[in-house]
């Protein structure tokens, strides 16, 4: 067992970074897909492990690029160049990906799915269905939904809600694994997104706080102040952990895959937003101020947090599976 | 990054599986009276170490078996998941043992290291005093140079096993002149010295595994200086960060089955006429505390990555050793939130009295956090 990146795929990383870092706003989608880091098939194929690494930079960047969203319907289905969303959660309903209360009748699609992220941005929208052949995943073209923007804490990646009535599919994968498969990669991404970002706001309380002086020393020496920081770098690091390990769990196929995938969205949630909270308190009250960037960072790691299932929805599932396991539930 | 074994380590998991099903007692055969218990183990780990188990990394020219560190580990974990018994000579196994390799001389390591691997020696370490705890460094137990040798002076306390050792790896203070990390030094002392005097202290889990330890007087020869004089604590920091990681790894394993006998004691308990475990609230707390060591076992994997595969681990030791106290603790106190503080029964009594001290042995939570704010953070210093 080796959980140390590789040369190739440290280099990956780097590269993302200094491309997104380098590209203007508008332009970071486009760069992106041209150095191939949607490619999932053939001799150069990424894994989970390496989107992974690409939806991290996203975050550390902030980056409003449907990147999480593409690669995840990428990795299950082959759709070409194109962006898209998954659009696994429904109005009113817990997540429940597989037990879609949105029909595909006769090719047509007609229900509603909710917290949409990039819904009016992408081509494609990724479906799970139920239909006369059991579960399906439906890729219907985005300007076949009518796409209506929700309340959110972060707007620069712009959720919806997503209604269709009677929407023709372009095709359809009736396979129970690709909607399994699409949450869990979907919820990896969206974690490896989170970190990112949180790495980036512990980077900047870590600096603040070594310069920061009040009392008449640097705040960074007061025990309170370092042990929030070591617990945030802690956080930050055991989310990479969990989200690399499922990741790599994902991409060797081992049988507990997408149990150990929605571990790590549940940990990684929470520790994530710990970490943006805690940096809020370092600042102290400039980050309350909205130039300051600080709230940007946890707004997006609220949003990320809420997709592919809450922490508590995954935790819920997880216990009511341990009590299926031994019978008490059936 | 590859998670899978490979085929080598899966033979092994597969010779130890075998081994142990053999060979392993039913916890029951384990004698409860200490002195018994003791000589019981030490027969247990002699077996271990013959059948290839015990220092399996170690250096073959000092009795250990040669083979590669990531072995080790598959070993350790096998043994945790079958409940095996504890191997006793833990303190040389984890922390003077590996000093030893590292720091000693070839004579030192001849006459030390095998003896550590059989059990035919256990080794205790005499780090702690009544006034130095946190703040290890500022130790007051003297080592004066003399014509015999070093004279040892001093107390120190919180010595696992110290009844029953024959070697203690004690830390000094040589030289009162330097900075206080500067000026210490870690000395081998013969138990069965003149002016050794040890005494067990119960646990409040009602063990006596510790033990004060007084030194009146103590000769120590020259050649059983471990080290040079003035790097005792270079040599006590470097081991103690890495035992903090290399424990984690195993002791998921054996949280990991402890959970699973909580998991199957709510199914089978009752209350109002339903399983505990069917209760949402008990899922969702038992769902909690699996996260914390399913997420240990991540960390610590990656974070022991280097070091499986022939490198080093530093001060990221820390955050592993912060995540396995913290989810010990937590399934503590789940098990006594689940199964209630009366019917959890003995087992579940000791397994929560036991893990309000992960978070204060190796080094507090509280030390940790100061490691990570100095060292990975490079905050500024308190």
């Amino acid at each position: 067992m080796d959980l140390q990146l590789t040369e190739e795929q440290r280099w990956l990383s780097e590269s993302v970074d200094a491309l997104i870092a380098r590209e203007p706003a508008d332009r970071v989608w486009r760069t992106l897909v041209e150095f191939g880091a949607l490619e999932v098939r053939g001799d150069e194929a990424m894994g989970v492990v390496e989107l992974a690494l690409v939806a991290r930079s996203v975050g550390a960047r902030l980056a409003a690029v449907p990147y999480v969203d593409s690669a995840a319907v990428h990795y299950v289905v082959e759709i070409g160049d194109v962006s898209a969303a998954p659009c696994l959660s429904e109005p009113g309903r817990s997540f429940a990906p597989t037990d879609p209360s949105t029909t595909l009748d006769d090719g047509r699609l007609t229900g509603e799915k909710a917290g949409v992220l990039y819904a009016g941005a992408v081509d494609l929208l990724a479906v799970p269905a139920s239909s006369t052949d059991g579960l399906v995943l439906a890729l219907v073209p985005a300007a076949a939904a009518a796409i209506t923007a929700e309340p959110t804490l972060d707007p620069s990646v712009r959720p919806a809600l997503v209604s269709f009535d009677a929407a023709e599919a372009d095709r359809v994968v009736a396979d129970r694994s690709a909607v399994e498969s699409l949450a869990a990669v979907g919820g990896v991404l969206a974690s490896a997104e989170a970190v990112g970002a949180a790495s980036t706001a512990l980077e900047l309380a870590r600096d603040y706080a070594s310069q920061r002086r009040q009392f008449g020393h640097t705040i960074g020496s007061f025990q309170a102040v370092r042990h929030l920081l070591a617990d945030m770098y802690v956080k930050v690091e055991s989310s990479w952990s969990s989200v690399l390990y499922a990741a790599a769990a994902l991409d060797e196929e081992e049988p507990d895959a997408l149990r150990t995938a929605s571990i790590a969205k549940a940990y990684t949630a929470r520790a994530t937003r710990d970490v943006a909270h805690g940096a809020l308190q370092v600042f102290g009250g400039i980050a309350f101020t909205a130039e300051h960037p600080a709230h940007r960072f946890l707004r997006r790691i609220a949003v990320r947090a809420g997709q592919f299932g809450t922490a508590r929805e995954h935790e819920r599932s997880l216990g009511r599976s341990l009590a299926h396991k031994l019978e008490v539930l059936t | 990054m590859k998670l899978a074994l490979g085929a080598e380590e899966r033979q092994l998991q597969d010779d130890v599986r075998a081994f142990l099903a053999e060979h392993s007692p039913d916890p029951d055969d384990i004698p409860q009276l200490l002195d018994d218990r003791i000589a019981y183990l030490r027969r247990w780990q002699a077996r271990c170490y013959e059948a290839g188990y015990v220092g399996r990394a170690w250096p073959a020219e000092f009795g250990g078996g040669g083979r590669p560190t990531s072995e080790q580990i598959v070993v350790d974990q096998e043994f945790a998941a079958a409940g095996a018994p504890e191997l006793v000579s833990i303190v040389g196994l984890d922390v003077l043992g590996p000093a030893i390799l590292t720091f000693g001389n070839d004579e030192q390591r001849r006459r030390y290291v095998r003896p550590i691997l059989s059990a035919e020696e256990i080794w205790c370490q005499g780090f702690s005093e009544p006034e130095a705890g946190s703040d290890l460094a500022s130790l007051r137990t003297q080592a004066v140079e003399t014509e015999d040798g070093w004279v040892l002076n001093g107390q120190k306390t919180w010595i696992s096993w110290g009844q029953f050792a024959r070697w203690c790896g004690v830390l000094a203070r040589t030289d009162a002149d330097v900075p206080k990390h500067k000026g210490i030094s870690l000395f081998i002392v013969d138990m069965e010295s003149r002016g050794v005097d040890v005494r067990p202290m119960e646990q409040i889990t009602g063990h006596a595994e510790f033990s004060e330890l007084f030194l009146d007087g103590v000769v120590v020869a020259n050649e059983n200086v471990l080290g040079a004089p003035g790097q005792g604590w270079e040599i006590a920091m470097h081991v103690v960060a890495h035992e903090r990681g290399t424990a984690a790894l195993p002791r998921q394993v054996t949280l990991r089955t402890w959970f699973d006998r909580l998991v199957a004691e709510a199914a089978h308990a009752n209350r109002d006429g339903a399983s505990l475990l069917a209760d949402e609230g008990a899922q969702a707390t038992l769902a909690r505390a699996l996260i914390e060591i399913e997420v240990l076992r991540h960390h610590a994997s990656r974070t022991m990555s280097p070091f499986l595969n022939g490198g080093a681990v530093g001060p990221e030791s820390s955050g592993v050793k912060l995540l396995m106290a913290q989810a010990e603790q937590t399934l503590g106190t789940a098990a006594l939130d689940v199964l209630g503080e009366a019917a959890g029964g003995e087992f579940w009594h000791e397994r929560y009295l036991y893990s309000r001290a992960a978070s204060v042995y190796g080094g507090t939570q509280q030390i940790q956090r100061g490691i990570i704010a100095d060292r990975i953070l490079s905050l500024p210093k308190e």
